[in-house]
Parts: C-alpha cells; sequence; structure tokens
C-alpha cells in the first residue's frame, strides 16, 4: 500500500511535469497552416554593432553618439511576385535599442514561398485615433506625443559636437500620422541573393535584418546633424527623416 | 484499488492541466468589463446629437466609472500631491479654474491657458484650446507629464497606483483583474469624464416646456440667435471650430494657437469656439483667461476685434449691440447654468 502510493505520487508528479510541458508548449503552438519567422533586427553603424553611448562618425563627417534609439515595425508580411502573401496579425512591434529583447521577435505567418519581406516602420493612423492603446503602444513606452496626441514613429537622440542645442544634444522624434505629414514609411525588402524561401510549419526561419543607422542621416535626404539638432513636430522636414529611416533597412542573412 | 487511483490520478490531472494551460496563457490586459460589473448607460439630453462613439470599446460600468472618480481628485497623479486633476477642474466652477486666468501647477508654474470647464465632453470631437488632442481617453497624459502641470511621468503614476493597497481591487472590479496598466487607468478617467453631461440649464427646461423665459431672457435669446448662434448653436453651444475672435496676441505666452498643431498659417490666433453652457461658472474668459466678465467678452465683440488675416469674417465688423441688448443678452447667457450638474453628487469627491 505504501509502495503504490508513494509510486502513484511519483506518476502524478512525473505526470503532472510533462503535462505542464505540454500544455505550455500546446498554448504557444502554431495555428494550423502557420510557421514561425523569427526576425533578430541588428542596428549597426559604420558597419559595426551599434551601441549606445559609443562614438561614431556620420557620413557628413560628425561625430555622434547615440542614447536612445526606438521604432515601431507594424504590418509585417510575406509573398512574391505572383498571388502569394501572408500578413502578421500582430499589430505593432516596439524595438528599442536598450532592450535587446525587444529587437528579436517570433511572427506567425502561412506556410507559403516567399521572396520578400514587408513591414511598415510606424503605427497605422487607426491607433493614433481610438484612444488609450496596450503592450507596445502603450504611452508608458514615451513614444507618444501628449500635445498633438499621436505616436513618435521612430526616436534617435544622442550628442554631437556639432549640434548646436544645449549640452550638444541631438533629438529626433519623427512622428505625424495622417495626410501630408503622415511618417509611416512601408519598407519592401528582397533577400542576399535575390534567394526565395518556403515557410514550412516544421522548418521555421530567421531573419537578420540590418538596420544602418548612419542612412539616417544621409540616404533620400542630406540631413546633418549641424543643420538641425532638433525635430519634434510632424511636418515637412519629419518626412525627409521618416524617408531616410525607410533606407535603413537590409536583410542580411536568412537563416533556417 | 490500482485501477481507481489511476483514474483519480488520471482525473487530477486533467483538472491540473486545465489550470495550467491557463497558466501559461499571457494574461492580455484587453480593458472591458471585468465579470460582476454593473453597466452604466450614457444618457443623452432631450434634443441633444448623438455623442461620440467613446464607449465602444470602452463599455461604462458603475465600477469603471467609480474608479475614474477616485481617480480624478488623487493627488497621487501629481509629482508633490498638490495637484489632482480636481485641482484645477473644480465641480463648483463646472470643472474650470474658478477666478484664475491660468491655473497653478507643480513647483508655482502656470498653464499656458485658461483651464476650460468640463462637461459634454461625449460630443466633443478634439480637447484643448488647440484642439491638439485627438480623443478624451488620451486627454490625462498631457497634465499628467507636463512638467507646469502634474509633472509625473506615467510610470511613476502607476507604481504608486499599485503601491496602493485601494487601487488593486478597484481596478479589479472594473476590468477583470488587478493588473495595472496606462490603458485601464486612461479609460477609467474617460468613463467618469465623459459621463459628465450637463442639459438641465433653464435653457433646456424652457425647451422641453417645463419652464419659461423671463422678458429679458426671450429677447436675449433672440439677439443671441442673431448675433452668436453662428459659432454656438444650441444645443451645446458651439460648433467644435477653430476661429480666430480677433484678440490681441500676449507678447509674453505668444499662442499661436491651432497653428501650433497643423503648421498652417491659415490657422494662426485660431482657438476653439467654447461651450457658452454654464459660462456664468467659470470666469474668467478666453483661452488665456483675459476677460474677467461677461461685460468684458461681449465689449470685446462690439469693439474690440482686430483685423488680422485669419480674424473671422463674421467678426469683422465687430458685433454691434446696445448696452440694452448686451444686458438682454447677459440675462438669457445665465438661463445656461446647469445648478443642478454643478453640485451632483455622483461627481463629487469621493473620499
Ligand atoms: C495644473 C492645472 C491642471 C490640471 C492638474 C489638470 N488640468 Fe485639465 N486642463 C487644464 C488646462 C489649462 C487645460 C486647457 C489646456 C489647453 O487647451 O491647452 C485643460 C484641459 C483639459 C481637458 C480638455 C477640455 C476641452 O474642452 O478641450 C480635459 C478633458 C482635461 N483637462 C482633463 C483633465 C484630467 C483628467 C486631469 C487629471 C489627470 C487634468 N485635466 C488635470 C488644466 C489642468
Ligand atoms: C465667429 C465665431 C464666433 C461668434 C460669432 C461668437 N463667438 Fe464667442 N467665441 C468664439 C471663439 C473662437 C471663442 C474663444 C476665443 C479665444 O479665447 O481665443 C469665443 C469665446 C467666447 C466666450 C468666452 C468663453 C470661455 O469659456 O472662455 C464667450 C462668453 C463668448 N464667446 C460669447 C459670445 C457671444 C455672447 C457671442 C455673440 C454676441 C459670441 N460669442 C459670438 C467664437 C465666436
Amino acid at each position: 500500500m505504501d509502495i503504490l502510493r508513494s509510486r502513484s505520487s511519483k506518476v502524478l508528479l512525473l505526470a503532472t511535469s510533462l503535462f505542464l510541458a505540454l500544455s505550455c508548449k500546446k498554448d504557444k503552438s502554431l495555428e494550423t497552416g502557420k510557421s514561425r519567422v523569427s526576425f533578430r533586427f541588428e542596428n549597426s553603424a559604420q558597419g559595426i554593432p551599434l551601441q549606445l553611448e559609443k562614438k561614431y562618425t556620420n557620413p557628413f563627417g560628425e561625430d555622434y553618439t547615440v542614447t536612445t534609439l526606438k521604432y515601431h515595425i507594424s504590418d509585417i508580411t510575406i509573398s512574391d511576385s505572383s498571388k502569394n502573401i501572408s500578413r502578421e496579425k500582430t499589430c505593432c512591434h516596439l524595438l528599442d535599442a536598450s532592450d535587446s529583447t525587444s529587437l528579436h521577435f517570433d511572427a506567425q505567418l502561412d506556410e507559403i514561398s516567399f521572396d520578400r519581406v514587408s513591414f511598415i516602420i510606424g503605427v497605422d493612423s487607426l491607433y493614433n485615433v481610438s484612444g488609450a492603446q496596450t503592450g507596445a503602444l502603450d504611452p508608458v513606452h514615451g513614444m507618444f506625443w501628449t500635445w498633438n496626441t499621436g505616436y513618435i514613429m521612430a526616436k534617435l537622440e544622442g550628442e554631437s559636437s556639432v549640434s548646436s542645442a544645449p549640452v550638444s544634444r541631438f533629438q529626433y522624434h519623427i512622428g505625424g500620422y495622417a495626410g501630408s505629414v503622415a511618417t509611416q514609411r512601408k519598407v519592401t525588402l528582397t533577400f542576399p541573393g535575390g534567394r526565395s524561401y518556403s515557410l514550412k510549419a516544421d522548418q521555421p526561419l530567421t531573419m537578420i535584418i540590418d538596420v544602418n543607422i548612419s542612412k539616417w542621416f544621409r540616404s533620400a535626404h542630406d540631413l546633418p546633424i549641424a543643420s538641425q539638432p532638433l525635430v519634434m513636430t510632424p511636418g515637412p522636414l519629419a518626412m525627409q527623416y521618416a524617408d531616410n529611416y525607410a533606407c535603413l533597412f537590409t536583410v542580411k542573412e536568412v537563416q533556417p | 484499488m490500482r485501477r481507481t487511483s489511476t483514474i483519480l490520478i488520471l482525473s487530477l490531472l486533467l483538472i491540473f492541466s486545465e489550470m495550467l494551460m491557463e497558466a501559461c496563457k499571457k494574461t492580455d490586459s484587453v480593458a472591458g468589463q471585468g465579470i460582476g460589473t454593473t453597466p452604466l448607460q450614457l444618457k443623452v439630453p432631450q434634443g441633444f446629437p448623438p455623442p461620440q462613439p467613446l464607449f465602444a470599446d470602452n463599455p461604462l460600468t458603475q465600477e469603471g466609472f467609480e474608479l475614474g472618480r477616485r481617480l480624478f481628485y488623487e493627488g497621487k497623479l501629481s509629482r508633490d500631491s498638490n495637484f489632482p486633476c480636481a485641482s484645477c477642474h473644480q465641480q463648483f466652477a463646472a470643472f474650470s479654474t474658478l477666478d484664475h486666468p491660468l491655473s497653478h501647477g507643480f513647483n508655482n508654474q502656470f498653464t499656458r491657458r485658461n483651464a476650460p470647464g468640463l462637461f459634454n465632453l461625449a460630443w466633443q470631437s478634439s480637447f484643448q484650446w488647440d484642439g491638439g488632442v485627438n480623443h478624451l481617453e488620451v486627454q490625462p497624459l498631457n497634465p499628467i507629464t507636463s512638467s507646469n502641470e502634474m509633472a509625473m511621468t506615467i510610470q511613476e503614476v502607476l507604481d504608486r497606483l499599485k503601491n496602493d493597497t485601494r487601487y488593486p481591487p478597484m481596478f479589479k472590479a472594473a476590468f477583470g483583474t488587478e493588473e495595472i496598466n496606462s490603458q485601464k487607468m486612461l479609460k477609467a478617467l474617460s468613463q467618469f469624464m465623459g459621463m459628465m453631461v450637463s442639459g438641465n440649464a433653464k435653457f433646456d427646461l424652457v425647451k422641453r416646456g417645463q419652464a419659461t423665459f423671463t422678458i429679458a431672457e426671450q429677447s436675449g435669446y433672440a439677439i443671441f440667435k442673431n448675433k452668436c448662434a453662428t459659432c454656438h448653436p444650441e444645443p451645446l453651444f458651439t460648433d467644435n471650430s477653430f476661429r480666430n475672435t480677433g484678440l490681441a496676441v500676449d507678447p509674453v505666452l505668444n499662442d499661436s494657437g491651432r497653428m501650433s498643431i497643423t503648421k498652417d498659417p491659415m490657422d494662426y490666433l485660431k482657438f476653439k469656439v467654447p461651450s457658452l453652457r454654464n459660462i456664468y461658472k467659470t470666469q474668467p474668459y478666453g483661452h488665456d483667461g483675459r476677460f474677467y466678465s461677461i461685460g468684458a467678452v461681449i465689449d470685446h465683440y462690439r469693439t474690440g476685434v482686430i483685423n488680422t488675416p485669419t480674424t473671422d469674417p463674421k467678426l469683422r465688423n465687430g458685433i454691434p449691440m446696445t448696452d440694452e441688448e448686451k444686458l438682454d443678452l447677459s440675462s438669457f447667457l445665465r438661463s445656461l447654468t446647469d445648478t443642478t450638474f454643478i453640485v451632483d453628487k455622483r461627481f463629487t469627491n469621493p473620499n
């Protein structure tokens, strides 16, 4: 009887832990027809991984350090030139250079073959006008303007000796969600060697995306720090920075 | 024996696994009704247009409203605890700041603008004098985080609420879990403020056939319809537009109004048309509180309008009026005071 009891309690323990493992796995598991793409965003400057507060030189020869870098990524899709397309259901991700865990996330996407990935830098206008949001869009993250309500799509702050602002700071808070001041930008990227991939339930993929901060200053437009160290409102200048941040991204690698 | 214990174990396991599955679920903090909440309704006064769909994704409940009420009167939302929302929005003044052109905030600082009365917010599509805030739920973020008002960060506010034993149960009652986040806080405040409806002035009683205007009020009403109603139309007494009424620019405040939001030079010096309900409770007047009396406002319309490129076409020649008409108009404006609203127990300090 004693043996039985102790044995059954062992079984209970074992089975419980099994169920724990199983039930957790099940909860996280994929919907049918779906697989996972792990996105890894790697911020870089001058070809090396970006380190906060480290000194870099931008394409105008201006020295700078980055203290804050945050951007919203939303509406992720994979597709190909024929009709294949799959869109991630989760609305938005907030990537924050000071929190490395925020730079990696998994997206559930359909089992399709694809040769490009698209996403929007920023937050859809709907979420800008629908009151209090939560998760990545929680105003605690400091990416929401309270005096002219709406999300800051991307934020870059730091210091540069060429800045005319107090304590040599530069602050770029880029936002504006509608009409002629809309700063959301759609980015479509192809893969190294023009390759295409097939996403299968049992073969999730990892996509490594390089985010080259040097291009923040010079790509679609020339925007030296010396010309304007502070941009904090929607408008034509914010639109130029938005054109530039659309150029930061390239897919470095797709891994099985 | 063996058999019964196996069955027992199996059924136990089943229960366990159910519980564990529950435990694995991320508690998504979607704001909504908690279990056992008491639904509330926004009562639309007779003759009012339909309100904004403010509560479509924020179901009104007694518990949500009561939480919002407590938060509205909560000093902890401000750095030194002296500036709850209610310090600048006083019920006896229809939730404006009585007798202060600009309100006091943290560290002996003043606000940039006059605190407007708060009522019928569910009929407003934008907030603040320049319309910079596009939803009632996000309005509180501005005073909470402004250094000259409550001077806090949202995270600090949430931490204070989490550490106050009174709050987690109130959040649970309103939203189903004890988790406190900014969305729930803001939705609760929105429920409280959105319920502040003022539609029971003498004017409304007259409209409903329950009272009659005096001769002076009646005459004032006619003048009002003739000279003021284009911008201040009943029943809300605002058309929610932005206009330049030809006020001189205050060189210290140098407030460009709506243009600071739209960047459009045609919006320079335009401010939101305020409601005239409860106007006799909300002195002083104007976006910077420069007018100490209704008489002074009316005199501005009569003789003070300054013409600049954005001055409203309807005001370019002023609004001519005899002294007698001015008195009658004032009598009519007094009939817009809702004495039930400013003492309504639902909106008083819960402490
Ligand atoms: C220090 C004084 C002060 C405090 C504290 C304060 N407010 Fe205000 N409130 C103002 C002023 C001034 C304005 C007008 C701002 C503007 O137009 O730029 C205003 C505007 C508003 C409006 C917009 C009204 C309209 O018709 O456009 C709402 C709603 C509001 N406040 C709610 C709140 C809430 C909720 C709190 C607490 C979280 C709060 N206020 C705290 C001074 C204050
Ligand atoms: C062209 C549109 C327009 C007309 C016509 C108009 N108003 Fe106004 N009124 C406004 C605007 C805009 C403001 C806010 C002005 C500011 O502070 O910049 C205002 C402010 C006021 C205020 C101050 C309210 C407060 O809460 O501070 C009163 C009182 C007022 N108007 C009464 C009247 C009366 C009475 C008339 C008719 C004689 C009238 N208005 C005609 C647009 C108008």
